[in-house]
């Protein structure tokens, strides 16, 4: 690139005057001397334009300069332009990462405004506390209010600060006294950590010093009298602060919701947007700050009552106050740590950027909330120990900085020090305490002490899944790091929340008084470490996480996201230790009842506990449900409720009994599958002139994503709709208007036939179709001298074969029939081929169908909540009235597949209904005119096929259909997408998905009974008309969701009989009616439909056929003659449904 | 009948399904007359009726014409184009001019569904037409081993007229240029086109300014690509796609 440089001066300049946009350029040869190449140019130039009348004006023009190359593009690079066009290369991960980054920071930088406003209010403010009033000696019990006319300065004092002592814990009397000098110092402290937006306020902190004086050294460390004393000086500050005009606001808060310790906040009266926290910390060298290591006691004695009553502390006077030393390590530390943070971030931009995009990450994430989260603090103490192990360097650019930062945390091994004096055995005594330690730079405190080990674990987690994010390098990887809001609603696959009125007394009732004291101060650290060990001892390997959600949790509240393990969480045995092993007993007393001696394959004999009543995987799925029932409810009594299945309820239909444990649809699929492979078998045997070489599925039973499969059974035979004729293999429908019932839906299974080659085949489209139904014919024949299986040929080329009660549709497909249907001769005799409808329909039924089918089968392979969380979605659109015409469903499997192949920043779900509700995010949030969804099945495309494809599609949006889905197997066509959805529809989806997501999160984080049965239930009030049909005709009744028929149907199992018949198999009124209204009226209006189980159909006119027109042609269909203009014949058209649907409508009622 | 000039001459003939319905459509009807006319549409006899509804049949429109005291010699529908609608248009051919003012006269045709005459509809129509569908065995036997052979036939006749040319009475066999050649497809004609456009080979980095021209072009792309993305951003600012919270 640095060659670059050597391009010639002159000809460069040349141009750049010659042409730039400024200059107008000068043409006229005589008036230049230029050199002997200027020369050559400018002829070249006149030749260009020889030919137009006038040279000059001509060149003006900008329609000429269009033609020519574009000089901005070829001007000579500054050395700045060419560093940053490098850079790119090396340092982001592209171009459009980069330059995302920047919009960001710039979104989230403070502004310059608020800097300035708060540095010339912190001068002012620190020159304030010279002249704070001083009080001596005063004892802590002296601490009320006095009445009297004559009172001393320091009464006074008394009396304004009484109003402020409010704290349940620190402001009342103790046996202490304490001086009230003015601090050593007021400092700024650094800022790396401060972000701000339009909701976020600017937050920058000042650190303030008390005197030495105000502490005894010898026994202010000890008991609680550090925390007292502070909260007393903290008061005296805040009196001192009131007072100052350029304050509008103070008030005493928690640290990060951290009980023991408060700080200041105040909002300066010159700006609301800043918001400025002020620590007080005691002067250097007031405590030595070794009191502090883990294991010594600074409580002795017990000197706040109201907690921990029944701890008798004295006779723990060895047991490390790990907690409460912290808090004071805290503090004593500040202004050295401060420092270090400073001398290590000043001036290195790009780490400070990085620092706030990782902010960003943990704040979507919602990971760094109260004092036992990620916090930003903790945050910037990790950044300062990699770069003084080297690890991050002030060259670095923001993005290597946050790519090393999530590498490293998602890689580390959890013991790390600032201070370089601390050895690893010292290291070690902090790691008993705590999961994580990062020592700080005085080198006795650990920043993490607080950090939640479940919240840490769960932050590396994100970590891993944000560098693998990072290396898919997508285009949308930017938004998902950093722009998408991933709240604990959808980041777990079951919330469990458990409430206890008497905050939890029980549970710590329970705990021994070793770690009743090593949590002093921290009731609910130890509550939710209890809990969660038994949680955990339940769940064992069944969960990947269990994370408390603790800005939703409070002293009588707990909430845990869990994320199962979807390889293990299937198992019905949990496998404890061997018999007469050590452990045996342990896991004996957890289990209780439940454990038990058994036997496994390998003769061994291990405790266990079985879960003997799961049968269907629906069942299996629950089993984590069970042991935490067992856990919480009778292990520790505790009341509690889960949320994260309720959904799957709709999957399974109550009214329907089939012959074998169903749940939601696996079961059914893989007994279809099975008989699939049976007759696959039966069909290759047959001595047919070609033999099949395989059958493939086109029905989505085969990828899980039928809602409600077909379940193999006898055909029932009603004479009294169905008929029968000798000759044929197939029962006939009789008089349907007399029967009182039509016959039951069957769904046929589609697959389609694939042949062995054979050269000999009609090369035409007609004679080829009827070879092939010849074939079929003689297929038939066969199967019912050979196998005694009835099967029947069917005009569209298709056989239909029952088998094991099952009807089976399989189609015949030639490759070549694809290109004869795209064959076409033009004017001049020239063959050509073109896409044509029906080639586009061969073409993705029967040869891109079948290797999508094949792929989403794999998908549900690999994560069993594939299919059902499908359905789910199918189920959800079905019920807002859009059906196939609308958007296939192969188009629903498709986009669910794109969010299991690229889950992030999830993990891939294990429940399906937390499937759902991040589909209903994605449809909600994704800009389908500005993205393709790529569904890159193992990874077939190369990231470069990838990036030209969607380059493509940036610079040609208007070739691609409105939904352009990506797939390895349809050359970029988007073959599925190409009549439907369109924009409207899925704008609709979206608008829907919207209000869905919105009310089925909202029930999650109230909490209140999770109520969803109100998404499934369409808006019909926007409808022109509304169809009503005749219950009859309503064959998928069963399937409604809030169905009230007390119907049960129990199907039989299946016996072969070799005369029963093919019973009626895809006949359902509703379909064909739906079709022949699409078909012929479908330019003026269009129709929506639930299609499973809906009773109305919702009719919406189109806003163009409502249009007046003119008397013309084309414009007359539909339409009357009415004061000379024509107008849709809305009467005539709403008698014409009620005649296209005769005996199947009911009323068509007008709504507006 | 002022209106009815803006009509482009058509006039309004209502129509409705049945007795009992309670609307009617309008159809729009007039004399069919256009220069090329077809045989079958005969000049001074031809009605060109249009906006006929779905559901109708020739022969419902027929007897409904019928009923109403004109000689309808054939009804017959025009051929649907690919992007048409249920609605339809038809050509009446009445036995002489007297009956085209007839007809143009009428202001209604009778219900098109009658008793007798039914075009049957809904649950009925396709409970039969499945029926049809599934017990079509014999039909489609007939018809599929016809197509099938009259292929075969056709195939081979050709290749013997081929041979029957070759040699004559006499024994004299005509010397024709051999069949075959390029076929005229697409893809061919592509190629040949492809290579008469190949360029010469020649070395393309063997001058200096060759080479300063490849990397200049090289700089170029990366600018234009960085133009690109610079676009794509401002388009994501302004659908707000940077406020995180």
């Amino acid at each position: 690139m640095g060659q670059i440089k050597d391009i010639d001066m002159e000809e460069n300049s040349e141009k750049k005057s010659d042409v730039g946009e400024v200059e107008p350029p000068k043409i006229n040869p005589k008036k230049r001397k230029g050199s002997y190449k200027e020369k050559l140019l400018l002829m070249k130039k006149q030749k260009l334009l020889s030919g137009e009348d006038n040279v000059l004006a001509e060149a003006q023009e900008p329609v000429q300069k269009e033609n020519k190359p574009n000089y901005a593009l070829y001007k000579q690079p500054t050395a700045d332009e060419l560093n940053q066009l490098r850079e790119t290369e090396n340092l982001f991960n592209s171009n459009i990462f980069r330059l995302q980054i920047d919009e960001l920071l710039g979104e989230i930088k403070v502004k310059p405004k608020y800097e300035k406003l708060y540095d010339s209010w912190f001068e002012t403010f620190k020159e304030s506390f010279k002249t704070i009033t001083e009080l001596d000696t005063i004892p802590l019990v002296n601490f009320k209010n006095v009445k009297g006319k004559k009172l001393s300065a320091q009464q006074k004092f008394i009396n304004q600060t009484v109003k402020d002592l409010n704290h349940e814990l620190f402001s009342k009397p103790h046996d202490l006294s304490m001086k009230f000098n003015k601090p050593v110092s007021v400092t700024r402290m650094a800022k790396y950590n401060c972000i701000s937006s339009k909701e976020l306020k600017y937050n920058p902190s000042i650190c303030l010093a008390m005197p030495k004086e105000t502490f005894s050294p010898k026994s202010d460390f000890l008991y609680n009298n550090y925390a007292i004393k502070k909260y007393h000086y903290m008061v005296y500050v805040m009196q001192h602060i009131k007072s100052l005009d350029i304050v509008k606001e103070v008030k005493i808060e928690n640290y990060f919701g951290n009980y023991w310790m408060p700080i200041l906040t105040i909002v300066p009266s010159n700006s609301e947007k800043i918001t400025i926290n002020l620590f007080v910390v005691p002067e250097e060298n007031t405590f030595k700050i070794k009191r502090f290591l883990p294991h010594n006691n600074n409580i002795k004695k017990n000197i706040l009552t109201d907690m921990f009553e029944d701890v008798k502390v004295e006779d723990f006077t060895n047991e490390g106050t790990y907690l409460h030393n912290s808090i004071i390590a805290h503090d004593t530390g500040l202004l050295l740590n401060n420092s270090t943070i400073e001398e290590n971030l000043r001036g290195l931009q790009n780490i400070q950027d990085g620092i706030k995009l990782l902010m960003v990450w943990l704040k979507q994430r919602k990971l760094n909330e109260t004092y036992a989260g990620f916090t930003d603090d903790l945050l910037v103490y990790l950044i300062v120990y990699l770069i003084l192990k080297k690890k991050i360097t002030k060259h670095m650019s923001s993005y290597q900085v946050i790519r090393i930062f999530w590498f490293f945390l998602s890689s580390t091994q959890n013991l790390l020090s600032i201070a370089n004096t601390v050895k690893l055995e010292d290291l070690s005594n902090f790691k008993e305490f705590s999961h994580f330690v990062l020592v700080d730079a005085t080198g006795c405190l650990n920043v993490a002490a607080f950090l939640d080990s479940e919240v840490f674990i769960k932050v590396k987690n994100e970590a891993a899944l944000a560098v693998k994010n990072l290396d898919n390098n997508r285009f949308n990887t930017f938004t998902t790091l950093f722009i998408s809001k991933i709240t604990f609603a959808i980041q777990y696959d079951a919330l469990l929340k458990i409430k206890d009125d008497s905050n939890f007394s029980s549970v710590f009732d329970g705990c021994d008084t070793t770690n009743r004291f090593k949590y002093f101060g921290f009731y609910e650290m130890l509550i939710r470490k209890r809990v969660m060990d038994n949680l955990k001892m339940g769940l064992s390997n069944r969960v990947l996480e269990i994370v408390p959600i603790l800005a939703e949790s409070t002293m009588d509240k707990l909430v845990f996201g869990i994320n199962l393990n979807p390889e293990t969480c299937l198992d019905v045995v949990v496998k404890g230790p061997k018999q007469f092993d050590a452990d045996a007993a342990k896991f004996k007393e957890f289990w209780g009842p439940l454990a038990e001696l058994r036997r496994f394959k390998d003769t061994s004999i291990y405790e266990a506990v079985y879960f003997d009543d799961a049968k269907t995987i629906q069942d299996k799925r629950h089993i984590f449900k069970k042991i935490i029932k067992y856990v919480l409810k009778e292990k520790m009594g505790l009341k509690y409720t889960l949320n994260g299945d309720e959904m799957e309820k709709i999957l399974k239909i109550d009214n329907i009994v089939a012959p074998f444990p169903s749940g939601s649809n696996e079961e059914a699929t893989l007994k279809i599958k099975a008989i699939h492979y049976d007759m696959s078998k039966m069909l290759r045997d047959l001595a047919l002139p070609l033999p099949v070489t395989a059958i493939q599925g086109l029905s989505n039973v085969y990828s899980y994503t039928m809602c409600y499969p077909p379940i193999p059974t006898n055909t029932t035979f009603n004479k009294y709709n169905v008929e029968s004729t000798k000759e044929s293999h197939s029962l006939l429908l009789g008089d349907l208007l007399n029967a009182k019932h039509l016959p039951n839906y069957i769904e046929p299974v589609e697959c389609v036939i694939e042949l062995g080659m054979h050269s000999k085949w009609p090369r035409e489209l007609e004679p080829m179709r009827a070879m092939k139904m010849l074939f079929l014919f003689e297929m038939s024949d066969l199967l019912w001298k050979e196998k005694h299986v009835r099967s029947a040929v069917r005009e569209e080329c298709c056989i239909d074969i029952f088998y094991e009660g099952l009807v089976f549709r399989l189609w015949l497909h030639h490759p070549k029939e694809i290109g004869y249907l795209m064959r076409n001769v033009s004017a001049d005799g020239v063959v050509y081929f073109k896409d044509s409808r029906d080639s586009l329909h061969v073409e993705s039924k029967f040869k891109v169908l079948p290797k999508i089918i094949g792929a989403l089968n794999g998908i549900h392979q690999e994560s069993p909540s594939f299919g059902p969380s499908t359905c789910l979605i199918k189920r959800w659109i079905r019920a807002q009235m859009l059906d196939e015409s609308h958007i296939p469903d192969v188009v629903i499997d498709l986009l669910n597949a794109s969010l299991y192949l690229t889950p992030e920043p999830f993990s891939v779900p294990t429940l399906p209904q937390v499937g759902f509700i991040r589909f209903l995010k994605f449809i909600s949030e994704f800009d389908f005119n500005m993205q393709p969804v790529v569904v890159n099945f193992n990874d077939n495309l190369t990231n470069e096929q990838l990036y030209e494809m969607d380059g493509n599609f940036q610079n040609n949006r208007a070739d691609f259909r409105d939904l352009h889905i990506i797939t390895p197997y349809d050359e970029g066509t988007s073959i599925f997408t190409r009549e439907s959805p369109n924009k409207d529809i899925i704008r609709v989806l979206q608008l829907l998905a919207q209000a869905t997501y919105k009310h089925l999160t909202d029930c999650i984080i109230s909490q209140d009974s999770f109520k969803f049965k109100s998404v499934l239930v369409p808006n019909i009030s926007e409808y022109n008309l509304i169809i009503h049909l005749d219950a009859k005709c309503v064959l998928k009744y069963l399937q409604k969701i809030d169905c009230t028929s007390t119907n049960v149907i129990k199907i039989e199992e299946y016996k072969h009989d070799a005369r029963t018949k093919i019973p009626v198999v895809g006949f359902d009124p509703i379909q064909i009616y739906l079709k022949e209204l699409r078909k012929n009226y479908g330019d003026f209006a269009l129709f929506f439909y639930d299609s499973y189980g809906g009773y109305k159909i919702g009719v919406l006119w189109r806003k163009k056929s409502l249009e007046e027109n003119d008397f013309k042609i084309l414009n007359v269909p539909a339409r009357q003659i009415k004061d000379g203009k024509l107008q849709l014949n809305i009467a005539a058209l709403i008698e014409d449904f009620k005649c296209l649907g005769t005996h199947c409508v009911k009323s068509v009622q007008k709504i507006n | 009948m002022a209106k009815q000039n803006n009509l482009q001459g058509f006039k309004v003939i209502t129509t409705k399904y049945c007795s009992s319905s309670n609307a009617e459509h309008e159809l729009f009807i007039k004399e069919h007359s256009v220069k090329n006319q077809a045989e079958d549409q005969p000049i001074g006899r031809t009605l060109f009726l249009i906006n006929i509804p779905p559901w109708a049949t020739e022969s419902a429109l027929l007897n409904a014409f019928k009923k109403s005291q004109i000689k309808v010699e054939s009804v017959k529908f025009a051929p649907r184009e690919s992007h048409d609608n249920g609605f339809r248009n038809a050509f009446v051919v009445v036995d002489n001019g007297k009956s085209v003012v007839k007809a143009l006269k009428l202001s209604s045709l009778p219900p098109l569904s009658t008793d007798g005459e039914k075009i049957s509809l809904g649950l009925e129509q396709w409970a039969k037409s499945y029926n049809d569908s599934v017990n079509c065995r014999e039909s489609l036997i007939a018809k599929m081993t016809e197509v099938v052979t009259n292929y075969d036939f056709s195939s081979t006749k050709e290749k013997e007229e081929e041979k029957n040319q070759q040699v004559d009475d006499e024994g004299w066999t005509v010397v024709t240029k051999k069949k075959g050649g390029m076929k005229r497809t697409e893809r061919a004609i592509n190629k040949i086109k492809g290579k008469m456009e190949r360029k010469e080979k020649a070395l393309k980095n063997f001058y200096r300014h060759q080479i300063r021209q490849e990397k200049k072009d090289q700089l170029v792309l990366l600018r234009k690509k960085v133009e690109e993305d610079k676009k794509r951003i401002l388009t994501l600012r302004q659908r707000r796609a940077f406020k995180p919270f």
